[in-house]
């Protein structure tokens, strides 16, 4: 029987590739397959590239931490942050970084140890690409017991590799001029230091030695960030804790003792707490300072999972929490501005055209492969029957095989369709990363072609395979 | 193996034509084993009556159009609409051997596979196997087309003018073939063929047997002038010494 089925299957094969029709047939073949690969590599080419823009979307730093202008006193600004710890805005909770701040065009960051970096911090240090450069500013902890530390006073050179040095120098001059020497000090002077002249002119002393031993880092990676790219320079936050911290300090000895310059790569070794952001709880003036020090200034906020991918039947849709992002907009309309608030529009409008192109393009590419599926199975079958009508009729003539004929001419174009879907899709679902939607959507359009294809079938083999079964006449034509 | 048939059987092809075989004062006919010899013009529906008793045309399935008769073949009762075509065709397959007057292979296959196709026979005595039907004479091709139709174990054989281009020797092996056949399994044969009409239409003949006369009108209701309705007769004679008739047929 088996052979008797191999041998049927084999003459039945020679039968549907006869003579001059199996080129035509072949060619018909080819031409459908042709398109059918065209459509199927041009959608998955389009779904990696989007798929590819989603990931960059919930990857790129800059779309997860938003610098707000601040010209808040120090009430207003605690009274920013009480708003939210009281759960008045609902659905959202950003968290303000104050261990960094944009000044002018400069970046200001506690650089801390990298096993000490948590969640917002350590976005900041992706999004500015700080990480190589911390051990050249922590030098080493030269203290078994760790009580000392070893800094090396420096800024990094984020935006201006291409500028002559002396702009370069410029660029530090007015950094320190305008902030650290100018309104740092005499506001730090004017407070604390109104009685004590020695205190001072240590402290200044301090303060003076650490400035000129800073020295230009250039970075290790080139290129910059486009959403973060006006950032000149990037200074540790630290020197100015530091400089805090001495004028906390109540004897004129220990603030000159506070610092060892013996190091002779222009490093300094203090004390580790030094460098630490004031204790705000035990100094009330100290709270002040911690914040006022830094104003006025852009001051990073934080929103955890800022932006979360929602799940559809046919695909994944990014999702940005839009009560953070109207949040951030009434800011900027009161007057709180964003360092490039244009970021806000741009992801907005980048999310809305992903999310509308993956969705259509996913119903596009069924409609279309639908539509394609049947033509070409139609066509296929309606060849075929056009073709080997008689030699169909003359073996239902002697053997039963309608069905097996039918099913062929079911199945043949099926397995075709199949095999040239999911070889197109190999790489994408199987070798690729495994994408469940992709998967989702060729087996659809499958299922809806097998279905559409039975009724096209039986409509090109109606008379073979109805009640009106006229085999004779077929035969005799 | 049995038919029996109801008439008047009607067969509708479409809304306007139809075909209705039958007589009056006898509506029921009966062909048991034996050899069955149709007689009738041109054109006087001896192979439509063959194809509806071969389950090739006629009502079969739920769409067909509504005709009248019955025609039972063994536990069999066709040309009703309870009936399908798939079990039409598995009636073909395992009862039927069909010789229709227009010879026809798969023409992209050798004669070998055409008959392996067919009969799932694989060591074949078939003369010139290799060869494709095409480059084959007339006679030739007929001759191979009824070594590869006509079965043995088959209990009904449809024999449309099986000698159209044969010779004498072909006839004869023909007739040979037929005769161990029916030696071997007796079986209902009908056949047709205009070069036994003379023999048939002999008041003597010790042959023919004349069995049933069948009436046969034609409707044509889309046809012009008067020629909607024909009528024409169908004569059918038994063979009733089958021996001697194939001697008769072979040796003349």
């Amino acid at each position: 029987m088996k052979l008797m089925n191999l041998e049927f299957a084999y003459a039945f094969l020679k039968m549907v590739f006869k003579g001059s029709a199996k080129w035509k047939f072949l060619v018909l073949m080819l031409g459908f397959l042709s398109i059918m690969i065209i459509n199927y590599s041009n959608h998955i080419q389009k779904y990696q590239n989007v798929r590819e823009e989603k990931r960059k979307i919930l990857e790129e730093d800059a779309f997860k931490i938003f610098f707000v202008y601040s010209t808040l006193s120090h009430k207003d600004f605690q009274r920013l942050i009480f708003d939210i710890k009281s759960g008045k805005h609902i659905g959202f909770k950003p968290v303000y970084v104050t261990s960094s701040f944009i000044f002018q065009k400069n970046l200001f960051i506690d650089l801390l140890p990298e096993d000490q970096v948590q969640a917002p911090l350590a976005v900041l240090y992706n999004l500015f690409k700080i990480n190589p450069h911390i051990n050249q500013f922590l030098i080493s902890e030269n203290d078994i017991s760790g009580e000392y530390i070893t800094l090396r006073p420096m800024y990094i050179n984020y935006n201006g590799e291409g500028l002559s040095t002396k702009k370069q120098q410029n660029r530090l001059k007015k950094v320190k001029k305008e902030y650290i020497e100018e309104y740092f000090a005499d506001e730090i002077a004017n407070i604390y230091f109104k009685d004590s002249e020695n205190k001072f002119n240590a402290f200044n002393e301090h303060r003076e030695k650490l400035l000129n031993q800073m020295i230009r880092i250039e970075r290790k990676e080139k290129g910059v960030n486009p959403y973060v790219s006006m950032v000149e320079l990037i200074i540790p936050k630290n020197i100015l804790n530091i400089l805090v911290n001495l004028s906390q300090m109540t004897s004129t000895t220990s603030i000159r003792n506070a610092i060892t310059y013996t190091n002779p790569d222009s490093s300094i070794t203090i004390k580790k707490n030094l460098m630490l952001v004031l204790n705000k709880e035990k100094n009330k003036h100290a709270e002040k300072l911690a914040y006022d020090y830094f104003l006025p200034r852009f001051v990073p906020v934080y929103q955890d999972n800022f932006i979360a991918i929602e799940k559809h039947w046919l695909y994944e849709s990014l999702r940005p929490n839009e009560s953070f992002i109207n949040y951030l907009k009434n800011l900027h309309s009161s007057g709180y501005y964003l360092f490039s608030y244009e970021k806000l529009n741009i992801l907005s409008s980048m999310i809305n055209r992903i999310n509308s192109d993956i969705k259509f393009m996913q119903i596009y590419f069924i409609l279309v492969d639908i539509l394609l599926g049947n033509i070409f199975a139609f066509t296929i079958s309606f060849f075929s029957f056009i073709y080997l009508k008689r030699e169909i009729a003359f073996l239902l003539f002697h053997k039963n095989k309608t069905r097996l004929i039918l099913w062929f001419f079911y199945l043949f174009p099926l397995f075709l369709m199949i095999c040239i879907k999911f070889g197109m899709y190999y790489k994408a679902v199987f070798i690729g990363k495994f994408d469940i939607f992709l998967f989702r959507t060729i087996t659809i359009s499958t299922i809806v072609v097998m279905f559409t294809f039975w009724i096209m079938n039986r409509l090109c083999f109606a008379e073979f395979q109805t009640n009106k079964l006229r085999l004779y006449s077929i035969f005799k034509s | 193996m049995r038919f029996e048939i109801k008439f008047p059987l009607i067969h509708r092809f479409n809304n306007y034509r139809g075909i209705t075989f039958g007589r009056a004062n006898d509506p029921e006919l009966i062909f048991e084993n034996g050899i069955f010899y149709l007689k009738g013009h041109n054109g006087s529906g001896k192979s439509t009556f063959l194809s509806m008793l071969a389950l090739l045309q006629g009502n079969i399935g739920r769409s067909s159009f509504n005709s009248g008769g019955k025609i039972k073949y063994g536990k069999y009762d066709y040309h009703s609409k309870s009936f399908n075509f798939i079990k039409a065709s598995e009636i073909r397959e395992r009862e039927f051997c069909i010789f229709t007057q227009e010879i026809f292979f798969l023409p992209n296959l050798t004669l070998y596979e055409n008959k392996k196709i067919l009969t799932g026979i694989k060591n074949s005595a078939l003369k010139n196997k290799n060869e494709y039907p095409d480059t084959l004479s007339g006679g030739w091709r007929q001759s191979s087309f009824i070594s590869m139709i006509l079965q043995e174990k088959m209990n009904v054989w449809f024999l449309d003018e099986p000698f159209n281009n044969l010779d004498r020797e072909n006839t004869g092996r023909f007739w040979e073939l037929l005769r161990q056949a029916y030696k071997k399994q007796p079986k209902v044969i009908f056949l047709i063929d205009h070069r036994l009409n003379n023999d048939a239409e002999k008041a003597n003949s010790p042959f023919f047997k004349f069995y049933y006369d069948l009436h046969v009108s034609t409707q044509n209701l889309m046809a012009k002038n008067d020629k909607q309705i024909e009528s024409r007769a169908i004569a059918i004679y038994k063979i009733i010494d089958h021996e001697g008739f194939i001697k008769k047929q072979i040796y003349g």
